[in-house]
């Protein structure tokens, strides 16, 4: 009874809320979830580095006062390049001190690790210990951008932010199918490879035409995958809308405002969000109206055998119709009824961000495309986005959080709002930056890379880093590898190399970051049960995670995947390391191989000690073994650091 | 309040069907305007408008936080819960809800328990449990496509939902709700799958653990190349990293490395464990002898050893039977055979421990087929009408809730306290409940944010549990 009155007393002072579309919101059931969204990131950020820093045997030995006496005055750090000038500017006005710079052997597994997701050999450990030239991480870095396995990282990348799968694990979207997913990883790879501006390829993606099957035109898969089943047209031209809006400008906030208005709503969390209306969210799904995505219609008169034989079957063909529009009557769906305003019952497309521009001409996805790569919005995602990568926390981060009201320094929020980037001035900058090197990869990273700032050392020695400090990058932050960054150490560093076999591509492949989807390589299922524990996610509706579990202790201590390749019959590294007669040799080669540095002096008297009890080949070899999985199972082989 | 799923009331304005007849998802769409079919995580406008007002008084006043936690009587008391999932979808008109006709084989034997038909001549062996066992005749799917429907009876909810992209199994919100910080087997176990819905926005240790039990003990809880070898190896890894595994200078350590090494270490060469997932050939007979029947045992040995398991699911596939459904020995003979194998034992050996009076048992698949005479393929195709079958937790037997027409196609009677056909959201609901887990919760923690609900539209009264079970 009293729940029933206070309905009606709300109805009477609040009649404003009932002119929302969003009545069925429960974004007021959690406000502080999402606003607490960034400083769990931030906890986890801090509390991950110092459990990894903690558990590093050389940290332990170090004492306290000498930790302490390790940390420099963040204006003493050399500034290679304005991204310095901003970090370590605002680090010694915050009376903060800096992490070290890295060693030379911290640095060279992190930037192999890094950009091309491969482990060192010792021969390259060595020589780049041993180079004398100042300038020698540059050049290490331009090396490695240009090696191929870079290509093969970074099309992983790519294939993971747009999202590029065989089938959808949800049956709730259009599947491209193993030969348009390969058409779009072989795409993605050609672009990387060439160095084509990520624009570019942006602009296909949004604007492509063609069948998903052709290389060619494979970017039209990313139109592919935004299928959504369950509801009218319009449906789909939300998702487009909302994948394009968060992948491409880092706002996520359209899931919300496709179903709802801004006001009342999004305040709390995100001010630019608060102030869009749902039919101003739906103008934007109106540039994807005319997109057509229909399955290819084969040839009549073929024979069953022959359908399913046919080059191009399953495949769907995107293009554009010149006469539809977004419709205002719905009546069922994934999203509440659209109805008429007024008498009006369709939308046409209308930029929602610093133009506010209507299409001018037929072709709406090209107009959206167009716009969308001349947004501010555009270069700063894109910028935050490869920001976290290297640096393993955003400038904005969740790096889909992004709040277009709260990026631009000259333009302040207003009242009880605060910027929203750690460091406004520098995300301007580099999201300038990006654009007027033509948003080139290659470009940026080394940018990125040859910055103090991702030079410094991941220890911050002594007690005295709070969670509050996270967001100076007082030090570099780790991150757990990838379940194929995983899978390529262990190959790499014991030499045992798989041949992989991935539906409907001709070529054999050897490591895991050249697959084309988290769910492949299909003819090595022990690998892919290896890497499933780790945390691959599907590029839909199960997220790619870093965090650790019982079961990836179990995988990394008995699966016979790591077994077996530790054995010295199967090792050709083992193999050569066990030649070594000097034990104390043969210790350091096996931490170069296995975890790119030297061990520290108990490490090596303990496995020298080990080995020292192979008194006979066959015992001797068995030593090896163990030391070998003794290192794949220590901390820092699971870590970027 | 009034609930109408099948006739709801016109809205204003005019209104069009985009899609008539079935889209290529499988669904009919005829009639299906203004339905919520596919609506999904939300707050109703009553409880919105009640925040509202609170939020104007200066405070949220969240729904879970006016409803206490709710349990429907007689429930509230288990302790586990063995979902047993047949994939594939079985012909419901064929074993749980029972329509003779002329097409029906005679050896299907129909018999009456109570106000339950039951084939005994094709499932004797739960024939002999019908004391302990209910079956509700009312429930409606929501789709007639195997992926969707599969997930959303895992997930209780609409899983192509935008708000669902992240949801938990149900088995994953029992592990976080009872799951024992000091367990040394996860609380939710899968037996005979390899994947699925799993934790979703949840801490991994909320993950289904996926296992096949073949009776040789846990897979992946020995070392390969022996127990003497890990020991060898394990005592240098601890040697070479003495300081890491010490080292405590920053107090508590977080979820790292280091706690998960030692959780995993718990699990190998345990004879606890292991016993748990070592059984012999006699045993292996006494529960049909194949796949299923294992997990039935390691289910029942879980059970009895207590150690931190709560939710167990087992897979049973092959029941997509759109041929032949009644050859001899296949389809509908052969997996009914399988279920009536194992789960028959599983219910007695479980009474007989005392255990299945703590421990609900629900079998269901992801829709019904196809009712009356047979296709053209002399099988059945796909349809939403099912029936589920309930046992243990207190439940009270020989009990048929609801009742379809006479060819099963729908219902005619929903025969409980809602008044309306049951649906995968109320099952969910009625797990929980049973659990003492309130349904209604909305965490606050989920990363899409907007509230997560434990049942879509539970706080607002939309899908409750099946109070009547236990009636």
């Amino acid at each position: 009874m009293l729940a029933e009155m206070k309905r009606f007393t709300v109805l009477l002072i609040s009649p404003i809320l009932l002119a929302q579309s969003g009545d069925n919101c429960s974004f007021k059931a959690d406000p502080d979830a999402y606003l607490n969204r960034a400083k769990r990131v931030t906890e986890d950020v801090a509390l991950r580095s110092m459990a990894f820093s903690k558990s590093r045997a050389s940290f332990a030995l170090t004492g306290e006062a000498t930790a302490v006496s390790r940390l420099v005055d963040a204006n003493s750090i050399p500034r290679q390049n304005f991204i310095d000038e901003a970090i370590f500017s605002r680090m010694a006005k915050a009376g903060v001190k800096s992490a070290p710079l890295s060693t030379d052997a911290e640095f060279v597994r992190r930037i192999y690790l890094d950009l091309t997701s491969r482990l060192p050999v010792p021969s390259e450990v060595r020589a780049f210990l041993a180079d004398k030239d100042e300038n020698k991480r540059s050049r290490l870095i331009g090396e490695l951008l240009y090696s191929s396995a870079f290509a093969d990282k970074w099309t992983w990348w790519m294939d993971e932010w747009v999202g590029n799968r065989s089938q959808s694990p949800t049956g709730a979207y259009r599947n491209q199918n193993p030969n348009g997913r390969n058409a779009l990883h072989k795409y993605n790879w050609v672009a990387v490879q060439s160095g084509r501006p990520l624009r570019d390829m942006v602009v296909e993606y949004i604007s492509g035409t063609g069948n998903n099957y052709d290389e060619g035109n494979a970017a039209v898969n990313y139109m592919v995958a935004a299928g959504t089943n369950g509801g009218p047209a319009e449906d789909t031209y939300d998702t487009m809308a909302l994948r394009s809006a968060n992948i491409f400008m880092g706002i996520q906030h359209y899931d919300c405002l496709m179903c709802h208005g801004g006001k009342f709503h999004l305040e709390p969390l995100n001010l630019w969000a608060s102030k869009v209306t749902r039919t101003q969210a739906q103008q934007m799904s109106a540039y994807f109206a005319r997109t057509n995505v229909a399955g290819f219609s084969l040839p009549p008169g073929l024979t069953p055998e022959e359908q399913r034989a046919h080059p191009y079957s399953g495949s769907f063909l995107v293009n554009d119709v010149t006469n539809r529009s977004y419709s205002l009557r719905t009546s069922f769906g994934n999203r509440p009824n659209r109805t008429p305003i007024g008498t009006q019952t369709t939308l046409t497309p209308e930029w929602s961000f610093s133009h506010g521009a209507k299409a001018t001409s037929n072709n709406w996805r090209e107009e959206y495309a167009k716009n969308l790569v001349a947004e501010p919005m555009f270069a700063r995602n894109i910028a935050n986005r490869l920001w976290k990568q290297m640096f393993n926390l955003g400038l904005v981060d969740p790096v889909d959080s992004m709040d277009p009201a709260r990026l631009d320094p000259k333009n302040p929020p207003g009242d009880g709002w605060a910027l929203q980037a750690t460091h406004p001035q520098l995300l301007e900058d580099l999201a300038d930056w990006v654009k007027a090197n033509d948003f080139n990869l290659r470009a940026y990273l080394r940018l990125l890379t040859e910055s103090s700032a991702y030079q410094l050392s991941s220890e911050y020695p002594g007690l005295a880093f709070t969670p509050e400090m996270v967001p100076l990058f007082a030090r570099h932050y780790v991150r757990r590898l990838e379940a194929e960054e995983i899978h390529d150490s262990i190959t790499k560093a014991t030499g045992v190399v798989p041949t992989f076999r991935v539906p409907g591509w001709g070529d054999s492949m050897n490591w895991a970051m050249q697959v084309p989807d988290s769910n492949e390589p299909s003819s090595d299922g022990a690998a892919r049960t290896f890497m499933a524990n780790f945390g691959r996610g599907n590029r839909e509706n199960q997220p790619r995670t870093q965090v650790s579990s019982t079961l990836q202790q179990l995988a990394l201590m008995n699966d016979s995947f790591v077994v077996n390749k530790i054995k010295m019959a199967n090792s050709p590294a083992l193999k050569e390391i066990v030649k070594l007669t000097d034990n104390g040799n043969a210790v350091d080669e096996m931490f170069l191989t296995f975890l790119s540095r030297t061990p520290t002096e108990t490490e090596r008297d303990k496995a020298v000690a080990h080995l020292a009890k192979g008194t006979t080949a066959a015992l001797r070899n068995s030593y090896f073994e163990d030391l070998a999985w003794a290192l794949i199972n220590k901390i820092d082989f699971l870590f970027s650091y | 309040m009034k609930h109408d799923f099948l006739n709801h009331p016109k809205a204003d304005g005019d209104v069009q069907d985009v899609y008539a007849g079935k889209d290529h998802f499988g669904q009919d769409w005829t009639n299906k305007t203004r339905s919520r079919f596919w609506r999904g995580a939300h707050l109703s406008r009553r409880v919105f408008f009640q925040s509202m007002s609170a939020a104007v008084g200066g405070y949220f006043l969240l729904p879970t936080q006016q409803a206490s936690a709710q349990t429907v009587s007689g429930g509230g008391r288990a302790k586990n819960v063995i979902f047993v999932f047949l994939n594939g979808a079985p012909s419901h008109t064929d074993t749980f809800d029972l329509k003779v006709g002329t097409w029906t084989p005679a050896y299907f034997n129909p018999t009456t328990y109570g106000n339950i038909l039951w084939p005994q001549g094709l499932m004797p062996k739960l024939a002999e449990q019908m004391d302990s066992i209910a079956v509700v005749r009312s429930v409606r799917a929501w789709a007639t496509a195997h992926g969707i429907a599969q997930s959303w009876a895992q997930l209780a909810r609409n899983p192509a939902n935008a708000l669902a992209r992240l949801a938990p199994h149900i088995g994953s919100v029992i592990s976080l709700e009872l799951g024992a910080k000091d367990r040394t087997l996860p609380a939710f176990m899968s037996l005979n799958v390899a994947s699925g819905p799993s934790e979703g926005y949840l801490k991994p240790e909320h993950a289904p653990m996926y296992i096949s039990p073949g009776g040789g003990g846990l897979p992946g809880a020995t070392h390969p190349d022996g127990e003497p070898v890990f020991n060898r190896r394990y005592d240098l890894s601890l040697s070479l990293d003495t300081d890491l595994r010490t080292e405590a200078r920053y107090g508590e350590a977080t979820e790292d490395f280091v706690t998960f090494n030692a959780s995993a270490r718990k699990l190998m060469y345990n004879p606890k464990v292991s016993s748990i997932f070592t059984f012999d050939q006699a045993q292996r007979n006494l529960y049909g002898n194949n796949g299923f029947g294992n997990a039935c045992i390691a289910a029942r040995n879980l059970l009895r050893a207590n150690m931190g398991t709560r939710f167990i699911q087992i897979t049973l596939g092959g029941w997509d039977q759109h041929t032949n459904i009644y050859a001899p020995n296949a389809n509908v003979q052969s997996t009914t055979r399988t279920l009536d194998n194992g789960l028959g034992p599983l219910i007695a050996d479980l009474k007989q421990d005392g255990l299945l009076d703590e421990t609900l048992i629900v079998v269901m698949g992801e829709f019904g087929r196809t009712v009356g005479a047979l296709n053209e393929q002399n099988g059945r195709d796909h349809h939403p009408q099912q029936a589920v079958l309930f046992a243990g937790a207190g439940i009270r037997g020989r009990n048929a809730i609801g009742l379809t027409n006479e060819t099963g196609a729908f219902v005619t009677e929903p025969g409980w306290t809602m008044n309306r056909e049951v649906r995968a959201e109320d099952i969910g609901a009625t797990i929980y409940s049973a659990l003492g887990i309130d349904w209604t919760k909305i965490r606050r923690d989920y990363p899409l944010g907007r509230g997560f609900e434990y049942i879509p539209g539970a706080e607002n009264g939309e899908y409750v549990p099946i109070k009547d079970l236990w009636g």
